[in-house]
């Protein structure tokens, strides 16, 4: 299915992405359950957009020891199971790209899973700085 | 309550103690929230005898209704108390990230009494407020308190904080969060240092919940769809503001030299295609997909060489530029920085630099009561030296940090191009060529302003619109006067309903969204149902609600005026010949707002009609 490619140059910073995420999954706003995060460098000017890049050979599955986390051969989108998982982290630190992290309120781990092959960010992104890449 | 978290916190810093409440329902259905909660807030909270800079003046923080959504434009917040500049009603709102943050952080209001022992800053997070030493904090500029401040509690942390200029108390000092965003004006950054409130910093997780998750998502597709089609957006979403200093320098509206003149070929060297040569990429506030905003860097040598932020917008392009008589486009992108770093407003603080210089122009003060320094006009050197001494009170500057008023009344003759209302250095409008404006400026009631009517429609829309909505295509002549204050009332009614929802008037009136659009994204949100017209009634409360907090203090139609400046004739320019005639309107608008004529108050009938019947008492 592929991943998001995120152009950092033309990324605004208005974080739209992070709203719309978290309510296209939860019909909420909440930019910490947002699967994408725009990390930022506010003197600089600089915006950093961080989401999960469905790795080839992703580190957060294989520091899973509970298989809570699996890539799906034919798609190639990283799934997570809440239900095999027990919120050790392994996979957080695992992550180079900081891209899976644990999501405060719920108690689970969340990260991009490419909304079904139709990401709401985006959609959403006013600048088109967010592609899906296939 | 869908849309709000049902929280405030009232923080009393002379005790130490916080205490937390929710807001009843029927008052935000009143008024909505940031600017028009606060309104009525303040309202209750404060009397004639209240000192703006003393322990019983509330700093009151409030979101809006929408804040936090998916609404567009929605990451402002709004923050009121009795001004230190006018010593009336007083206000500001800014954009950026602080504004959610506060709603993700548990909060709707925070509202802020007293006078810390010493220096603190508060921390807000996930529903409890902290009042914690920021003794460490102190002397330092914004930026350096911000940084400290995301050190310590994480980059994700949004800060609003005041710099030097605040804690020094210069009454037109800003309160300034994610480094460039400014509550700017009637010194609400002096209230806050008289607080000893270094910052404000807020965190939180929690989510903000929509009554009608389906149907907002459809009203923001719709609200995005015609804001991606609206006619200004491909403009505003590239050079933002810089593109009124090519229009106004068109219009030949600029204010050059403390409105001496309105046009000057040298304005070219700031105009936004210049701006732009140095920008390095588009910035966008919470939720805003007009991205107006641009980040800029120069790297070059001497004291103006380097610079780097966000902007400048076109309010401080020409405040610091040829208002005092500066075309040098280095110049005004550094005092961009230094003003958003020591935390001032440039609107104000060019509106003093500028008046200053006049009266040394016409040898009404000379060079010893100004530290020695020579006030020529564009003289770079001497502007960014004001600077200094007003932000941390040395010198001269001290008495600078008064405002244009305040010196006004110590150097006699001055009064005529003294250009203030109520208190209030204006914004870099031209009312000799922009009539509209004029009047807005004249009957605002935080002083003069050109947010409070913000009426865009004169020079923005076509004739068959304005015969649509005022039944004239007089509206959109700027050099006409009828039917302006039809105008200037649907506007400030507009502004207050925009300001208290609280979202962005490039969204609500520059790019037009529809006023029936914005009551159903208000719908979705919190589940009320209400009309374009019950909308408007609720503007013209807040309107009303806060003329009566200044009628309360002994205000009125004597106060509702322009410096004599504007009734000289603009020497240059397309615009060139023509004056601002108050009297042309005045009359006009009060009637159309059911005021009193000879008093510029609201009447009785009026307040009642509003459901303002509390502030009965203040009325003669």
């Amino acid at each position: 299915m592929g991943f998001i490619r995120a152009n950092k140059k033309t990324c605004t910073g208005c974080r739209y992405c992070e709203a719309i995420c978290s309510f296209n999954k939860e019909a909420r706003c909440n930019p910490a359950s947002s699967r994408i995060v725009i990390n930022k460098d506010e003197e600089n000017g600089l915006e950093k957009p961080v989401v999960c890049l469905q790795c080839r050979n992703p580190e957060c599955v294989q520091a899973c020891v509970f298989g809570a986390l699996e890539k799906d051969a034919e798609t190639g989108v990283v799934h997570y199971d809440l239900d095999k998982c027990y919120l050790c982290l392994a996979c957080v630190d695992a992550c180079r790209f900081k891209a899976i992290r644990l999501h405060r309120e719920n108690g689970a781990i969340i990260k991009c899973e490419l909304c079904a092959g139709d990401p709401a960010c985006v959609k959403y992104c006013p600048t088109k700085s967010l592609t899906l890449v296939r | 309550m869908y849309g709000w978290k049902g929280k405030k916190a009232v923080v009393d810093l002379t005790s130490g103690e916080v205490s937390y409440t929710s807001v009843p329902e029927s008052l935000l259905k009143q008024y909505l929230g940031g600017r028009g909660l606060n309104g009525k807030l303040l309202y209750d909270l404060t009397g004639k005898d209240t000192d703006p800079l003393g322990p019983d003046n509330p700093l009151i923080f409030s979101t809006g209704p929408l804040t936090g959504t998916l609404i567009p434009t929605n990451g402002r917040y709004a923050v009121t108390a009795k001004s230190p500049l006018t010593g009336i009603f007083g206000d500001g709102n800014a954009a950026g990230f602080w504004g959610p943050e506060l709603k993700f952080a548990g909060f709707d209001v925070l509202i802020i009494t007293g006078v810390a022992k010493k220096p603190v800053y508060l921390y807000v997070h996930n529903g409890q407020v902290e009042i914690r030493d920021a003794t460490h904090l102190w002397g330092r500029d914004v930026w350096q308190a911000t940084a400290a401040l995301q050190n310590t509690h994480g980059d994700r942390v949004q800060v609003a904080a005041i710099g030097q200029s605040g804690e020094n108390q210069v009454r037109y000092a800003a309160i300034i969060n994610n480094l460039k965003r400014a509550v700017g004006r009637c010194g609400m950054g002096a209230v806050m240092g008289s607080k000893r409130l270094k910052a404000v910093a807020v965190r939180g997780t929690q989510s903000v919940e929509v009554a009608h998750p389906k149907e907002h998502l459809k009203v923001v597709d719709e609200m995005l769809q015609h804001i991606y089609s609206a006619p200004g957006y491909p403009v505003r979403s590239t050079v933002g503001t810089t593109a009124i200093t090519d229009i106004y320098m068109r219009n030949g509206t600029v204010p050059i030299n403390n409105a001496q003149m309105s046009y000057n070929d040298q304005v070219k060297n700031l105009t936004s295609d210049k701006i732009a040569g140095h920008v390095t990429g588009l910035k966008g506030c919470f939720a805003c997909p007009i991205h107006c905003s641009r980040f800029y860097k120069v790297e070059g040598e001497g004291e103006f060489g380097k610079s780097q932020g966000e902007g400048p917008e076109y309010e401080t392009i020409v405040a610091m530029g040829p208002r005092c008589g500066n075309y040098d486009l280095q110049s005004v992108l550094k005092f961009n920085q230094v003003l958003n770093q020591y935390g001032l407003d440039s609107i104000s603080t060019g509106g003093v630099i500028s008046f200053i210089m006049e009266c040394y122009q016409r040898g009404l003060i000379g060079r010893e009561r100004l530290d020695g320094l020579e006030l020529s006009w564009g003289n770079v050197e001497t502007i960014m030296a004001l600077v200094h001494k007003i932000a941390f009170r040395e010198g001269c500057g001290s008495w600078l940090a008064e405002g244009v008023r305040k010196i006004s009344e110590d150097i006699p003759g001055s009064e005529s191009f003294a250009i203030h209302v109520k208190g209030m250095e204006p914004a870099e409008q031209e009312p000799r060529g922009m009539k509209a404006w004029g009047l807005g400026w004249a009957v605002s009631n935080r002083g003069a302003d050109h947010l409070r009517a913000f009426p865009l429609a004169e020079t923005t829309w076509t004739k068959e619109d304005a015969i649509r909505a005022f039944g004239s295509d007089k509206i959109v002549d700027r050099l006409s006067y009828e039917d302006k204050e039809k105008l200037v009332k649907w506007s400030e009614e507009v502004s207050a309903v925009t300001d208290s929802l609280v979202i962005c008037k490039f969204s609500q009136m520059a790019l037009t969204i529809p006023l029936e659009m914005t009551a159903q994204a208000l719908w979705t949100v919190t589940g009320w149902r209400v009309s374009e017209a019950e909308l408007l009634q609720i503007g013209e409360r807040i309107v009303n609600l806060e003329r009566m907090y200044n009628v309360r203090l002994g205000l009125g139609k004597k106060d509702d005026k322009l410096p004599g400046r504007y009734s000289e004739p603009l020497k240059e320019g397309i615009a060139k010949g023509e004056i601002f005639e108050l009297d042309a309107l005045l009359d006009k608008y009060y009637l159309a707002r059911g005021w009193d004529v000879a008093k510029g108050h609201p009447t009785s009938g009026t307040l009642a009609r509003l459901g303002l019947d509390f502030t009965q008492d203040a009325l003669d």
